[in-house]
């Protein structure tokens, strides 16, 4: 009878002991499933960390090119006004420079041989060669006197 | 035969022009002798040279009547009337009476009126001009004071003194003739031959015919003293080019090298600053 009387309790314990092996496991499944949550969430973070890096690098080398640019540009106006060289912009020669620097010589030093510095020059030496050949020939004149 | 250009020549030494031109005038222009009076205006140029020909050919007048040099032939010798100085505000008349007088004239009468007193301002500064053009000058420039009875002998001789200490001042050594063309005209007119004695204008014309008689030697030394002069100032202005010329290369050379250095060193800075 005592034996009878403990199969309730039996059955009550073997529920209970049945519930918290279950407890155990879906404790145990939802530790995993917050541990797989917060190992994709740190993943995503270190992508999106990575990602905004890699964006910010893009935006620093944009911004330095911007600059180098601006900078080579600025230059090149100078030297170009300098040699009053009115066939090449600053812009273009400052691409070039940044670019293809054996191009930026060859194309600078084309448009100096056409500059007005230089055919101002060449003008001058022109001028006085002739006049030293006019002057010749007066030499002569005076010379038959 | 050279033919000079003159246009040629005032392009590259513009300080000979008058040079230029009288040796031009000299090889190319004219045998003939030319006689030319220069001086202010209403001081007597044409009075005289009419006194000289004997005949009233040159207009003689209160007022400025020549403006452009007037000539006419008289005894083989050309005689010249020149503007008379002073007259015009801009001076444009004066310049064209100094060179015509200087391009054409183997004697050129300096002409002033004993009447205004010693010489001004503007006649010496010509008068120096004119001296300096040529060394030699004391064969071609006269002095000649004219209107000497409008004044008493004492008057005259303090002016002619002052105007001896003028000149000497100014290192001009001209001989100088006074004469009256009044005095010598009345004198031949009346056919009173003191008059015309002490017109002195017979010195006037001595001057002339002993210059005739010279004519050619003097012109063949002047034509050389001039192609002298015209070969230093050319030489000179050789010099000068041949050394401008040299720097003109130098500046061509080294702008260009100068420009290929700084292209190199802004591409270098560009390479730096790119590569930073």
């Amino acid at each position: 009878m005592i034996w009878l009387a403990l199969v309730p309790v039996l059955i009550w314990a073997g529920k209970e002991i049945n519930d918290s092996i279950k407890e155990d496991e879906r404790r145990e499944r939802e530790e995993k499933q917050r541990k797989a949550e917060q190992k994709r969430k740190a993943k995503e973070a270190v992508q999106k960390r990575e990602q905004a890096n890699v964006k910010e690098k893009k935006r620093q080398k944009e911004e330095q090119e911007k600059l180098l640019k601006n900078y080579a540009s600025t230059q090149a106006k100078i030297l170009l006004d300098k040699y009053k060289i009115t066939r090449l912009t600053p812009d273009s020669l400052a691409t070039l420079a940044i670019s293809d620097t054996s191009n930026a010589i060859s194309n600078a030093t084309k448009q100096y041989m056409k500059s007005k510095v230089k055919t101002t020059l060449e003008k001058n030496v022109t001028s006085l060669e002739k006049e030293l050949d006019d002057i010749a020939e007066l030499e002569q004149v005076i010379k038959g006197l | 035969m050279n033919v000079i250009d003159i246009d040629k020549f005032n392009k590259l030494i513009p300080d000979s022009e008058r040079n230029v031109k009288r040796l031009k005038y000299l090889k190319e222009e004219s045998s003939q002798l030319r006689v030319a009076v220069f001086g202010k205006y209403n001081h007597g140029k044409s009075t005289l040279l009419n006194t000289v020909i004997g005949k009233d050919i040159f207009k003689a007048a209160d007022k400025r009547e020549t403006r452009k040099n007037a000539e006419h032939k008289h005894n083989n010798i050309i005689w010249v009337d020149t503007p008379g100085l002073g007259a015009d505000v801009k001076g444009q008349d004066d310049k064209e009476a100094m060179e015509g007088a200087f391009k054409i004239a183997d004697i050129l009468y300096l002409v002033h009126n004993v009447q205004a007193g010693e010489l001004d301002k503007n006649e010496i500064r010509i008068f120096r001009e004119l001296t300096k053009q040529d060394k030699n000058y004391r064969k071609k420039m006269f002095l000649i004071l004219t209107q000497i009875d409008q004044v008493q002998a004492e008057q005259q001789q303090l002016i002619t003194t002052k105007i001896k200490k003028q000149l000497k001042k100014y290192n001009i050594d001209l001989t100088m003739v006074s004469v009256s063309a009044a005095l010598y005209r009345k004198g031949v007119d009346e056919n009173k031959p003191n008059l015309v004695k002490f017109s002195y204008m017979d010195s006037l014309l001595t001057l002339v015919s002993s210059h005739l008689y010279e004519l050619d030697s003097l012109r063949k030394l002047e034509a050389k003293r001039l192609v002298s002069k015209i070969r230093v100032e050319l030489n000179d202005w050789k010099k000068f080019t041949k050394q401008e010329l040299q720097s003109a290369k130098y500046e061509l050379d080294n702008q260009e090298k100068q420009f290929k250095d700084e292209l190199v060193g802004f591409l270098n800075n560009i390479k730096t600053r790119n590569q930073g």
